[in-house]
């Protein structure tokens, strides 16, 4: 009994100890980072002329000078940060001109010096930093240091700032390569970091969608989702045969975006895919480029088993004009009385529900006299409809 | 009985203009620097010169003060707006050492922000007069009349503090607002001729920010989207909303410049 009394309190002494030893440790870092704050104040007050000087001549003949006085190390890494964002938020001269100020004030060679011989926290706040410098003589160091990481979200610090610093499309497919290796499917990641890369995104892209990996394919597709080219059309048309579903839908997404007319072929052989996505996305892009000579696609794709094609369908036709509208409410009489019927039917009155608030607009105003006659005519309602003028 | 009234100022902008003319007839271009100063002496004068020629050695400059006025001014021979420029931040820091500095260093250089009139150099010594007793920063002079007002709506420092720099130097009158609410106060107070707005805003978003903009009856200026989404569709709801352009960043500046030098000439 007495030893124990003897442990517990020896085991108090030590959990006193310990609890003053975690608070000096939690006000050391409150005061080093109180300290820092004054410093940044100091320096905003100090370095505004400066900054502005920066600013003002960031586009002019004459390289920018350094600061003319001289900095601490805290001071120094303020003014990299400002510098790195201006790098960022600035294309062209100005650009050129932050990454060359960067370079006199000798703050490229300090990180190439961590990025070889620091600890590993150390190389990644230097990869980071080289990054944002956008320093090229840096990418076969960073090339080796993302070949021996490992998969946690450092990587992508790294693999940014090659993309950053990229000589050459060659370093932008080793990092992209290098990556893959971890086998992890972050295609739309890796997309925002290549554009990062100051080389021709679109052939790279249209590169990897040729290649017979379909995880180059998907980065390629996931690039090429925001261009509108007709070439983009043809190098994606390949792919709406792909066995892979997702390699699939993308490659007709893109295809309908940057084709400036979809050939009938195309339309009748992704209506009669398995797939309802793909039916439902063939019969947007009708709609969208307001194809009217595919009316009687459109009509056949009214009846179809998915009742998101119908539905798709039967608003696609409503943007195809009058012919459009008659032929929808053409079919709905037709099928009256069966389930698929009743659905258009409900279709086309709240559509004439939605039009009748929107009629401050001409287009609308238009539609909804168009839908009001030709449903008083094919159905024949004993409800009145006003038509509006 | 006439009464003789010494106008100071007159005394001080002759002496400058002339200054500034020997100075642009030897040279392409002529930096000036305005201080208002206490104290200056002879020996103080004399550092000041030989630091700053110790800073950039091509640059050669003359320094004068008018007693009266209390101003101190320096004359760069070949000085373009960015050497004049860091040549004001040493002279700065060494008027602030000897604690003889009272306002704001007023910089220009002829005839990069103006001809050398006797109108200008008078309305740029009355700027170095007025602000005395205001902190001891660094201002541009142009002799542009203030042109449009615009308004810039980011929540990066950077950007924001770039731009206002920029169009202020061009003459333009500048205001800021970091979210949307503080932007369309700001709007209704001063009824810009332009404003320059990000989407992505806090409180009120940009499109939001642009359809209240364009819902002001009387107002006829223009908007200009400046974001970093990129996106068609973003693009496309942004002009639906009334944007009369749209700048994606990473900024181009003259890309910018000249946008909204097109704007605000059609207003």
């Amino acid at each position: 009994m007495y030893i124990n009394f003897e442990v517990a309190v020896k085991f108090l002494y030590v959990l006193i100890i310990l609890n003053v030893v975690f608070v000096a440790a939690v006000y050391a870092i409150k005061i080093k980072r109180l300290r820092r704050t004054r410093i940044e104040r100091r320096f905003e007050v100090k370095f505004k002329d400066y900054f502005t000087y920066v600013l003002v001549n960031i586009e002019g003949k004459e390289p920018l000078q350094a600061p003319p006085f001289s900095l601490n190390k805290v001071e120094q890494e303020i003014l990299q940060e400002r510098l790195n964002d201006m790098i960022e938020n600035f294309t062209g001269t100005p650009r050129e001109k932050g990454k060359e100020l960067c370079q006199r004030l000798g703050l490229v060679h300090y990180h190439l010096d961590r990025l070889k011989k620091g600890s590993y926290a150390v190389k990644i706040d230097a990869a980071y930093h080289l990054g944002c410098m956008r320093v090229q003589e840096a990418v076969p160091d960073l090339l080796q240091l993302l070949a021996t990481h490992k998969l946690n979200s450092s990587l992508f610090v790294i693999a940014r700032s090659i993309a950053k610093c990229a000589r050459n499309e060659q370093d932008v497919k080793e990092m992209v390569k290098l990556l893959l290796s971890h086998n992890k499917g972050f295609y739309d990641l890796l997309v925002d970091m290549i554009k990062e890369a100051d080389i021709e995104h679109g052939a790279l892209f249209a590169e990897f969608i040729q290649r017979d990996s379909n995880e180059y394919i998907l980065i390629g597709l996931c690039g090429l989702r925001d261009y509108t080219e007709p070439t983009v059309a043809s190098a994606v048309y390949r792919l709406i045969d792909s066995e892979d579903r997702m390699i699939q839908s993308m490659a007709v997404e893109i295809y309908f975006k940057s084709v400036h007319f979809i050939p009938r072929n195309v339309v009748q052989k992704l209506l009669q895919h398995p797939l309802d996505e793909l039916r439902v996305l063939t019969i947007g892009a009708i709609a969208d480029q307001k194809l009217v000579t595919y009316i009687d696609v459109m009509k056949n794709a009214l009846l179809d088993e998915s009742k998101r094609v119908s539905a798709a369908s039967a608003k696609g036709l409503l943007l195809l004009g009058e012919e459009g509208i008659a032929t929808l409410c053409g079919v709905t009489a037709e099928v009256r009385g069966s389930e698929q019927g009743e659905y258009l039917q409900m279709l086309i009155e709240e559509e004439l529900k939605f039009l009748s608030v929107q009629l401050h607009d001409l287009v609308k105003l238009t539609r909804y006299n168009s839908l009001a006659y030709h449903y008083e005519k094919t159905l024949g309602k004993n409800k009145r409809i006003y038509r509006v003028v | 009985m006439a009464i003789v009234i010494r106008n100071n100022i007159q005394e001080i902008t002759l002496q400058l203009l002339q200054f500034v003319h020997l100075a642009t007839k030897k040279s392409a271009s002529c930096g000036v620097i305005l201080a208002p100063c206490k104290n200056m002496n002879p020996k103080t004068l004399e550092q000041a010169k030989l630091l700053m020629s110790n800073n950039d050695a091509s640059l050669s400059v003359q320094f004068f003060y008018d007693d009266p006025n209390q101003v101190l001014c320096a004359v760069l021979d070949n000085g373009t707006m960015g050497n004049t420029h860091y040549a004001s931040l040493v002279l700065k820091d060494f008027l602030q050492d000897q604690h003889l500095l009272q306002g704001q260093l007023i910089v220009s250089s002829f005839p990069e922000s103006g001809n050398p009139t006797k109108s200008t150099i008078e309305k740029f010594m009355l700027q170095a007069i007025r602000s005395k007793g205001k902190e001891g920063n660094i201002h541009f002079f142009t002799g542009a009349n203030a042109a449009a007002s615009v308004l810039i709506v980011d929540t990066d420092d950077i950007i924001r503090e770039f731009i206002k720099t920029r169009l202020e130097l061009k003459g333009y009158r500048v205001h800021e607002a970091k979210d949307g609410q503080e932007a369309y106060h700001v709007f209704v107070r001063e009824l810009p001729g332009l404003v320059i707005t990000e989407l992505n805003l806090p409180i009120i978003d940009g499109y939001q920010l642009i359809r209240k903009i364009q819902a002001t009856n009387s107002y006829e200026g223009e908007v200009i989207v400046l974001t970093d989404k990129q996106l068609t569709e973003n693009m496309s709801r942004a002009y639906e909303s009334g944007a009369a352009d749209y700048v994606t960043k990473p900024l181009s500046i003259s890309e910018l410049e000249w946008k909204i030098k097109r704007l605000t000439k059609n207003n």
